[in-house]
């Protein structure tokens, strides 16, 4: 996790301790962070944080998330990622 | 990581190691008698305990492999068809590749063993060979795609999954077929060890994800968001590959039934004969194919159960029950009786308690000495364990040699129940492998041929073998081959300057032999992978320097060779002897000690610059003076009126000049502090009976020229 200002740049390699640490850093920052750059040039290491993405995403909905924003997202590893109920 | 977790984690990685560690010598005791299938069912039994813990744990990569492993075992163990020796290699090989995922798994890193997809597969292979009961598993796959369909539309999501299949198909090349996947965890499956990514990534691997398709209905705002809580309500992929279902059903074997479905998407419009059906027959026939599903695998189960009751009554006559108990805490209790041990000597040799003359009092003071001591015997022996299993893992060794060099050698074992310390156990197993790789590249001729002619068996013969000899461990591998060439391994010695020409003209043959403990020494003309580069007897070498342990090589040209490892029986305790020098108490190993002399005076030498000399019988012995090398005194006593130990170490014989022997003692060995440590000469102390502190010599640092 690398904090740009008010973007956060995470990797989609995080372990599932990593993402309970994003997660314990975003949540009383929510409001200061604008966009969350996703560098999914590598596999998912947890689907903790898609659904946390999500959640960030439904919290505060003008948040920019790099992956979810796009519609459709082309994953070398998952094919065409489709979301829905964001 | 929750501490709870951690710590099951730690268990799991503990037991599968301890799992792993056997397979390799029951592979290789089925390959000497596979008529005995108890040990094939033996080695199933650890490989399916494996599979169902690694998966519980999240090591789904090692859970993954070990399932088809296992299903190759069960191939053999149920089918009876003979296992030959190319089967054998792999399994041999398959453990291989389970060592190194599971060390891939501990250390969170990605890739898979170079292996990995030869042995999976031969394995796959094999397993085709069977017959396979087609008509069920299509019952399951066609009902499947209609309940995975149905499922999909109860949850009402706007999930993009109305996808195009003929356009899914149509991406489909070369024969490969299109299964459509759906992922339905319950709330707690991140803490049950399922995690989605992990799925998508197995999936991955086993083909070409097209689409991944999740619903997020469930995902709360982040104030309401529990951490570890599973809000994904399902995921629905496609994936075109060449594998067959089968594989992909292996991937959710440890998944409950209602948290997958998996359909294979066909050409045509099969939709239409299946919604042609009635819904509630269909889920009927649902029902009965995944009741038949978990009836095979409960019967599968419970045949393991049966065989495990089995084995319980066949161990029953010996009742023995054990305990694991972590060596740490072993070791803190070794160190508390130590100090009991400590106190009941500074009682024993109280002045006040010597002159006692209550003879009740007396006796009851004998009987708590007596108590110490037996209480110090027992916990030592907990740290015991039998030689045996770092033995039998010398056979898998021996057979990788073969195979390599094209030798035929056997591995003959004898003292395999000699106990040692568990701590030196655990570190002996690299070094011996180094000894026997040794022994059968370089030691035994290149072909049967040469054996033949030299009057031998065509079958090399290396024996391996544990006793005790004067309270020490020896650890003897002794080979029937060539034998070691002194001439040869003295000119090299000159070579690297070891030695110089005029001292290696005085080595005995035992002394020369030492040089191939060197790093770096070889005289291999070829190097192979084996052994030649002259780094495994240096491994050797270091073992034995940290357990204070020693080598002697004897060969003899033509007849073979041995090494003899000697070894303390623990490291806990030293044997040793107490001398006094300047005032001070020193304790020499008795593991190095030759004999003890007061020499004469016709005996004693003095070449200038060049140190003092004792002649004893034949041999002319350096004279080490302990309070010089130690910095204790400058005095210099009169050599013929002091003691003197003959010692031995690498570099040869020498004599510690002491002025008083005191007696043999076995002391508890403890640590030194940093301001000691540095000090080469010794390698840690021990508190005596009265209280006094004596420092244990390192003898190979006493005198470090060669002798």
């Amino acid at each position: 996790m690398i904090v740009d200002g008010e973007n956060l740049i995470v990797s989609c390699d995080e372990a599932q301790d990593e993402i309970e640490e994003l997660y314990d850093f975003i949540k009383p920052r929510l409001e200061y962070i604008e966009s969350i750059t996703v560098e999914s040039d590598v596999k998912l290491a947890s689907s903790l944080l898609l659904q946390l993405l999500v959640s960030i995403k439904k919290s505060k909905p003008s948040i920019y998330i790099t992956i979810l924003d796009g519609g459709v997202h082309e994953s070398n590893f998952y094919g065409t990622m489709y979301w829905s109920n964001l | 990581m929750s501490d709870k977790r951690e710590r099951l984690r730690a268990i799991f990685v503990e037991e599968a190691g301890e799992i792993i560690e056997d397979l390799d010598v029951k592979i290789i005791n089925f390959e000497e008698t596979p008529e005995d299938k108890d040990i094939l069912n033996d080695i199933f039994r650890g490989i399916h305990t494996l599979k169902g813990s690694a998966n519980s744990f999240g090591f789904t990569r090692l859970g993954e492999y070990v399932h088809h492993f296992e299903d190759v075992l069960d191939y053999y163990r149920t089918d009876g068809t003979e296992v030959s020796k190319d089967v054998i290699d792999l399994f041999l090989d398959s453990v291989d590749v389970v060592k190194e995922i599971l060390q891939l798994e501990i250390d969170e890193s990605d890739g898979f063993p170079e292996k990995y997809d030869e042995t999976l597969s031969l394995i796959r292979e094999i397993i085709s060979n069977k017959d396979t009961n087609s008509v069920e598993t299509k019952k399951i796959i066609d009902l499947g795609d209609e309940f995975s369909n149905e499922s999909f539309d109860s949850v009402d999501s706007n999930i993009v999954v109305e996808l195009d299949e003929p356009y899914m198909l149509a991406q489909c090349q070369n024969g490969e077929k299109l299964y459509k996947i759906e992922l339905l965890f319950e709330d707690d499956s991140f803490t049950r060890g399922l995690d989605h990514a992990n799925f998508l990534n197995i999936l991955g691997q086993n083909g070409r994800i097209l689409s991944t398709s999740l619903n997020f209905v469930n995902v709360p705002l982040l104030d309401s968001f529990e951490f570890r809580k599973n809000y994904i309500r399902n995921i629905l992929i496609y994936i075109a590959s060449s594998e067959q279902i089968e594989v992909f059903q292996d991937i959710f074997e440890f998944t409950e039934e209602q948290e997958w479905t998996l359909v294979e998407v066909e050409q045509g419009d099969k939709k239409e004969e299946t919604v042609a059906l009635e819904v509630e027959t269909l889920k009927e026939v649902k029902e009965e194919a995944i009741v038949e599903k978990r009836e095979k695998k409960e019967k599968k189960e419970e045949t393991i159960k049966e065989e495990q009751k089995e084995e319980v009554k066949k161990t029953q006559p010996v009742k023995r029950s054990f305990v694991k108990i972590d060596t740490e805490k072993l070791d803190d209790l070794f160190d508390s009786v130590g100090e009991l041990v400590i106190s009941q000597n500074f009682l024993m040799e109280n002045e006040a308690v010597r002159q006692l003359e209550d003879v009740d009092l007396k006796r009851n003071l004998e009987t708590l000495y007596k108590i110490t001591r037996l209480i110090q015997t027992r916990v030592m022996g907990l740290r015991m364990v039998p030689i045996r299993d770092t033995f039998e893992k010398m056979k898998r060794v021996v057979r990788d040699v073969n195979k390599k060099t094209g030798k035929d050698a056997d591995l003959i074992l004898s003292g395999e129940d000699t106990e040692i310390d568990k701590t030196m156990i655990d570190k002996l197993a690299d070094p011996l492998i180094h000894v026997i790789r040794n022994a059968l590249d370089h030691g035994l001729e290149a072909d049967k041929d040469q054996r033949i002619n030299a009057g031998k068996s065509a079958t090399g013969k290396v024996h391996l073998k544990a006793y005790h000899q004067g309270g020490n461990i020896v650890i003897e591998v002794r080979d029937d081959g060539r034998g070691i060439d002194p001439k040869k391994i003295l000119t090299k010695a000159i070579e690297r300057e070891l030695v110089t020409e005029a001292e290696g003209a005085n080595l005995t043959d035992k002394q020369i032999f030492q040089f191939i403990m060197h790093a770096g020494f070889s005289t291999a003309e070829k190097v192979t992978d084996l052994s030649g580069r002259g780094v495994g007897l240096d491994v050797v070498k270091s073992f034995l320097e940290t357990m204070r342990g020693k080598v002697e090589i004897n060969s003899k040209m033509g007849a073979g060779s041995s090494f003899k490892i000697m070894l303390p029986l623990t490291l806990a305790i030293i044997d040793g002897m107490l001398v006094r020098t300047s005032g001070e108490i020193m304790i020499i190993p008795t593991l190095s000690i030759v004999e003890s002399f007061r020499p004469l005076k016709n005996s004693i030498h003095t070449a200038k610059g060049e140190g003092e000399y004792v002649k004893l019988r034949d041999e002319l012995l350096p004279i080490v003076r302990l309070n010089h090398i130690l910095d204790i005194s400058d005095e210099s006593v009169e050599i013929s009126e002091a003691t003197l130990v003959s010692v031995e170490n690498k570099n040869g014989k020498f004599a510690i000049l002491v002025d008083e022997l005191i007696g043999r003692q076995q002391v508890v060995v403890k640590s030194l502090g940093k301001a000691l440590a540095g000090i080469k000469e010794v390698t840690g102390g021990a508190v005596l009976g009265n209280g006094d502190i004596a420092l244990i010599l390192n003898v190979d640092e006493l005198h470090t020229d060669m002798v």
